[in-house]
């Protein structure tokens, strides 16, 4: 949204300006770039033909004197072009609602101030905090919160049925699951919060993760055991790159559901968190098919 | 309603795709680089010169022309003139293309005027532009990517507005036009800080509509 707008916004409810606005009219949509199908180029090196095969990275690209060849310039642009867009995105004004969440934003008043400021995006605002106390199930195994993070297009595409899956696969192993909650604005400390006031055991936060190349849709999940105000990163374990092309979000949901279970049954979570015992199911070191990297511009 | 966006109205969008080049120098353009020309008309002469600014950040197009027409769109030439003619140039039909789009998008959802009596019988501009284009900081005097604030409003309320917002924060004025401009308003670029400019522009908006609603004390 223009800048100018929202100060005129604000000024006008500082200064008591009754009637709400006319909807402003909406953004023209971001056209995805073509996705092509990689045709692999002549290679010469066995060795890169093999390794970037088993890689999304650009390995194996070849080059054209001292330089990058154009088509590989050009799919880093469109790559970097999506991560972009993804940074710059926002949910949906009703999103949280039309999906049946409870929503909740902030201490971050705008999208560019949630963008420079991250401690204000670990806290919740006043009225959000009123809201999770009265509308959220106090007491529960796990807590879920649905955010958009640093990619709302990754949140508005999978976040709802991460969190569908997750609910899901939690619930077949017995635990309690909490009022779904999505959070606007939201960085990854916010289920500390948010889990302190509900009493959860375990609180866990599925938030469209900081883009890379070309992923502009993946989710992260962050669990933790005792979520409290205080609790750092080393308190938390993770899973990254939850979209198709990585760990597919139902695969996720899985590994999710067993890290709550066994946080549950420790009674810790992150550095202390003996993962050994998980088994396989928590994303063991086995065989991993090759990705492949999609092409996003014509030769 | 107080401080409601009042659109501007995009009145006449058209292009020229190898212009001539007795035409490009006549309208202050360099008929070596400048073969294609965009050509713009709207209702709202200043946020068209915010919109042309921003064109210049997405597009390798120069602002060769830009003028306000007198007294305003209320008393326009034709159903088209509107309040300014805006020409954008560049040597590829192709970036003109790029220009216009981001003028329209500029036009569409950032720069406009705001009504600040709830009559839309006085207007006003407080527009706060993050980073300065090619065209706005060369007339201005200002490096690209400094903030300024663009302040237009009538007469004597942008006169008690401009001292509200040089009072309000960390700001220079860059540039002061006193009334009346062409279509009879007043004029100030201020600049400093983005958060000085923003205090600035929230000032200077906040006394407008102070004097709108109490025009005699």
């Amino acid at each position: 949204m223009s800048r100018t707008r929202q100060l005129m916004t604000a000024l006008r409810d500082a200064l008591g300006a009754g009637e709400p606005l006319p909807p402003a009219p909406p953004l023209p949509s971001i056209p995805p770039p073509p996705a092509r199908v990689y045709t692999p180029r002549p290679e010469r090196s066995a060795f890169a033909a093999q390794a970037a095969r088993h890689t999304t990275a650009l390995l194996g690209i070849g080059h054209v004197g001292t330089r990058y060849a154009t088509d590989v310039v050009l799919q880093f642009q469109a790559e970097l072009a999506v991560a972009h867009a993804a940074v710059g995105a926002e949910l949906p004004d009703r999103w949280a609602e039309d999906n049946g969440f409870v929503g909740v934003t902030t201490r971050a008043t705008s999208h560019r101030e949630f963008l420079l400021r991250p401690d204000l995006g670990r806290r919740l605002s006043d009225a959000s905090l009123a809201e999770v106390r009265s509308r959220c199930t106090k007491g529960v195994d796990v807590q879920l919160i649905v955010a958009d993070g640093l990619s709302a297009v990754a949140c508005a595409a999978t976040g709802k049925q991460l969190h569908d899956a997750v609910a899901r696969a939690c619930s077949a192993r017995g635990l309690r699951v909490g009022t779904p909650v999505a959070a606007r604005f939201a960085r990854v400390w916010l289920e500390d919060e948010i889990g302190q006031e509900t009493g959860a055991k375990v609180a866990m936060i599925l938030l469209g993760e900081r883009p890379g190349l070309g992923t502009g849709d993946g989710l992260s999940a962050y669990v933790v055991h005792d979520p409290k105000i205080g609790n750092t990163d080393g308190d938390r374990n993770m899973i990254s790159n939850i979209h198709a092309r990585g760990t597919p979000p139902d695969e996720a949901a899985a590994r999710l559901a067993a890290l709550a279970a066994a946080m549950i049954e420790q009674r810790c979570s992150g550095v202390t968190l003996d993962l050994g015992r998980l088994g396989e199911v928590a994303g063991g070191r086995g065989y991993r098919a090759p990705q492949v990297r999609q092409r996003l511009v014509s030769e | 309603m107080i401080l409601e966006p009042i659109p501007p109205a995009v009145l006449s969008v058209r292009r020229l795709p190898h212009a001539d080049p007795a035409l490009v120098t006549a309208y202050g353009g360099d008929p070596a680089r400048h073969a294609s020309l965009g050509l713009v008309t709207c209702d709202q002469d200043d946020a068209m010169y915010v919109a042309l600014d921003e064109a210049t950040k997405h597009a390798p197009v120069d602002v060769i022309f830009a003028r306000s027409f007198y007294a305003g769109s209320a008393h326009a030439s034709g159903r088209l003139s509107g309040e300014i003619l805006g020409v954008l140039a560049a040597t590829e039909p192709e970036a003109i293309e790029h220009g216009l789009g981001a003028l329209l998008r500029c036009l569409a959802h950032d720069a406009c005027f705001y009504d600040a009596d709830g009559k839309r019988t006085v207007t006003v501009f407080p527009h706060v532009i993050t980073s300065l284009g090619e065209y706005l900081s060369r007339e201005a005097g200002l490096p690209p990517g400094a903030p300024m604030a663009y302040l237009v409003a009538p007469p004597l309320e942008a006169t008690i507005g401009l001292d509200a917002a040089l009072k309000a924060a960390e700001v220079r004025a860059v540039r002061v036009v006193p009334p009346p401009t062409e279509t009879n308003f007043a004029c100030a670029w201020l600049t400093g800080s983005l958060d000085a400019c923003e205090a600035a522009a929230l000032a200077y908006a906040a006394a407008v509509v102070d004097v709108a609603t109490t025009p005699k004390r």
